[in-house]
């Protein structure tokens, strides 16, 4: 056989398992409305910025089909939504308010899955941690220009209320 | 002739040229804006207001300020160019000056601006007393010279913008110059996208919109002419090329029903010309039916992302090819450029266009407010596909002619990128990372800041510091489970799949080089924490995450496995 043929073999392999369909489909899902999810994406970007001290702006909320772990999405309508804001705080205050936004999110018993910030004269640093209540993630982390956070909060996957199509 | 003198250009403020040279660069951009929307907003008024007075008059005034409008962008741009090129021309002259200055009264010597005298400091033999009055007179020399450059400077700038300036009585005039013709446009085609650029804003709106309007396929797929016009092109392309195989299926069934009619009819001759017609008609109408399907499902992506998605480039022949951005390139401060891999054609550039909006999404979002970052699914060459083409996934040609127009189309973002930060990422996923290394190798130089890999067989070079943008800018990320992109993976095919499995790892292990994803390949190495070969676009992922920190130059917050940041 020919290298040709192997890598014919191997790329028909490849599409093959890319094409097995939708990771997660056994697990149980909740159900929720969109207006439940983006009430409590704010619940959350609400108490991150008073925990930080500063208003939330530029929030904005996107449904998406949920996703396998080879990047297939679902077209059965299963959703997650992803909220995004920045809340501004000055550079000097940011590893200060990582650290405490840490401290307060391990005593809520949130799952902390990374915490880094940079050392000076590099400024800024990200953290994402883990609900395990419910699954939301949460990453904070420095913009690139400075002068603000950027929280990205992120919902695991839901089915649809019936007759609602969240991601349409 | 300018009487500019020393003390005058000593006195200088470059700041205030500069500031009226970005004055007079937003009247030409609003111009041009203007322009660009009266042209639009009026193109169709003859169509939907044929006739009558009322009408008459209408056309002929709209026409009246299309074309003053049109013909007042090249003035004012012109001013810009000559106020702008003074500002920096007379800093450098100012300091160049008082640099000759300081440095002469720093040896002693005493120099009086106003009166342009140079004094030699007092000798104690008459052959210093000689050599210093030389010296007197050498730098009375330069100053000249200098001044003499500021002088002419003076003169061609204040030519410049007399010869622009509006006429008291008539205005910019409201005669549109002569169109564009397509030989002129070729001409441009592969030229330096700089030029392009310089060229294509020499033009007035109004003949920017009749090559767009005439020329569509040229325009669209011109590197170096601004993003919101190869759009505009592009997108009358797609319309046109909809309209035609409309057409040409409305035809195929017209005439098939004519056939049928008549395939038993005429001499037998007739009817077996009329049944080969029938057959060959009857093959291609799935192949038009599929081509327009294919076009519609691009064309139904565009509208569904609003004024989200610029059409960049458009060719449906063959596999298909599209350039799609998520966002404007020309204004954005971070761009990236993804290249997809094998089996990737026209049918699957809705999924490209969603990992566009993925890294964008996933970049903008790490951002102080939106819309700073753009970012383009680059299907510009013709991948391999999952058919007889296949086996050239082994070989680079495909990666190699799609190498030199990425190049082309990344040398075009800079070319029209505007004010501001220009900051450019390369990435590339699976074959598409062996297009980006032969982009950025081999003679070519891809002008992009950082390169990014997602599942890549290898870059067609043996080391990172071979992609010319520092070994530190490359970063490459492949799953465990990525049987393309991790050389550990390989392995597993020799005892996963019978027979043919050693021969898949030997031809993936150095077909295209080694792997970046190896420690002496000399990159950095990003997180990944996704699966298989697809996944590194999943929402919320590290390996997303890790991507958009490369993609806005935050490099300080990417988590890395190997290596270290630049």
């Amino acid at each position: 056989m020919t290298r040709r043929a192997a890598v014919a073999v191997l790329a028909a392999l490849t599409l093959l398992g890319a094409a097995s369909g939708c990771g997660g489909k056994e697990e149980p899902l909740q159900t929720r409305t969109k207006a439940q999810v983006e009430s409590m994406l704010k619940g959350y970007g609400d108490a991150v910025a008073q925990l930080v001290g500063g208003p939330l702006t530029n929030w904005a909320t996107v449904p998406a089909p949920c996703e396998g772990h080879h990047g297939e999405t679902a077209t059965d309508g299963r959703f997650d939504m992803t909220g995004n804001a920045n809340i501004p705080l000055p550079d000097d205050r940011f590893v200060a308010t990582m650290q405490r936004l840490r401290d307060r999110w391990q005593q809520q018993g949130y799952e902390i899955d990374s915490f880094r910030t940079l050392a000076p004269p590099e400024r800024g640093g990200i953290m994402s941690v883990r609900n395990p209540a419910d699954g939301v993630s949460m990453t904070v982390q420095s913009t690139s220009t400075g002068g603000a956070i950027a929280l990205i909060i992120a919902t695991p996957c839901y089915h649809p209320v019936p007759g609602e199509h969240p991601v349409d | 002739m300018s009487t500019l003198t020393l003390a005058q250009l000593l006195a200088a403020d470059p700041g205030s040229f500069d500031a009226a040279a970005q004055a007079w660069h937003a009247l030409s951009d609003n111009l041009d804006r203007a322009g660009e929307d009266l042209i639009r907003g009026t193109r169709d008024l003859p169509n939907a207001w044929p006739e009558g007075t009322a009408s008459q008059g209408a056309h002929t005034a709209t026409e009246a300020a299309r074309g003053e409008l049109s013909d007042a962008y090249n003035p004012a741009r012109r001013i810009h160019q000559a106020l702008d090129h003074h500002a920096a021309t007379l800093a450098s002259l100012r300091s160049q000056a008082q640099g000759q200055v300081d440095a002469a009264r720093q040896g002693g010597f005493a120099v009086d601006v106003g009166g342009f005298t140079v004094t030699p400091p007092q000798a104690h033999t008459e052959l210093a007393a000689i050599s210093l009055e030389k010296r007197a007179q050498q730098i009375v020399h330069e100053l000249s010279d200098v001044l003499g450059r500021a002088q002419a400077l003076d003169d061609s700038t204040a030519t410049a913008i007399n010869a622009n300036l509006p006429d008291p009585v008539t205005g910019f005039g409201q005669r549109a110059l002569p169109p564009v013709s397509r030989a002129d446009l070729v001409a441009m085609k592969g030229r330096d996208p700089k030029q392009v650029d310089d060229w294509w804003r020499s033009l007035t709106p109004e003949q920017q919109q009749q090559l767009i309007r005439d020329y569509p396929d040229l325009v669209g797929s011109t590197d170096g002419i601004p993003c919101l016009d190869r759009d505009q092109a592009n997108r009358l392309v797609l319309r046109d090329d909809r309209t035609a195989l409309q057409q040409r299926e409305d035809w195929i069934r017209q005439r098939m029903a004519w056939l049928q009619a008549h395939l038993t009819g005429g001499t037998a001759s007739d009817q077996m010309a009329h049944h080969a017609e029938w057959a060959r008609l009857n093959n291609e109408l799935p192949q038009v039916e599929a081509q327009k399907a294919r076009l519609d499902r691009l064309s139904g992506k565009l509208d569904s992302m609003g004024g989200q998605a610029l059409l960049l480039g458009l060719d449906p022949a063959g596999d298909g090819k599209a350039i799609v951005a998520v966002g404007n390139p020309d204004t954005a401060t971070h761009t990236a450029v993804l290249v997809p891999g094998v089996s990737t054609n026209l049918d699957g550039m809705s999924g490209q266009i969603d990992r566009a909006n993925q890294i964008r999404t996933a970049a903008d979002r790490t951002m102080n407010g939106p819309g700073q970052v753009a970012v383009v699914a680059w299907l510009g060459y013709d991948p391999p596909q999952m058919d007889a083409s296949l086996p050239t996934a082994v070989a680079s040609h495909r990666a190699e002619v799609g190498g030199v127009a990425l190049d082309g189309f990344v040398d075009g973002l800079r070319a029209t990128h505007g004010p501001g930060g220009d900051h450019i990422t390369a990435i590339g996923h699976s074959y598409g990372s062996v297009v980006v290394g032969q982009a950025a190798s081999h003679g070519h130089q891809l002008a992009v800041d950082d390169i990014v890999t997602a599942g890549s067989p290898g870059m067609d070079v043996d080391h990172a510091r071979d992609l010319n943008v520092g070994s530190r800018h490359v970063w490459i990320g492949a799953a465990d489970d990525d049987p393309i992109g991790n050389p550990a993976g390989h392995a597993g095919y020799e005892t996963a799949v019978p027979i043919v499995g050693p021969w898949i790892a030997q031809a993936e292990d150095s077909v295209h080089g080694p792997s970046p994803q190896g420690d002496d390949f000399g990159a950095n190495r990003y997180h990944v924490d996704t699966h298989g070969h697809s996944g590194y676009w999943d929402r919320n992922s590290q390996s997303l995450a890790n991507q958009a920190n490369i993609v806005t130059g935050q490099y300080g917050l990417v988590t890395l496995d190997l290596g270290s940041r630049p």
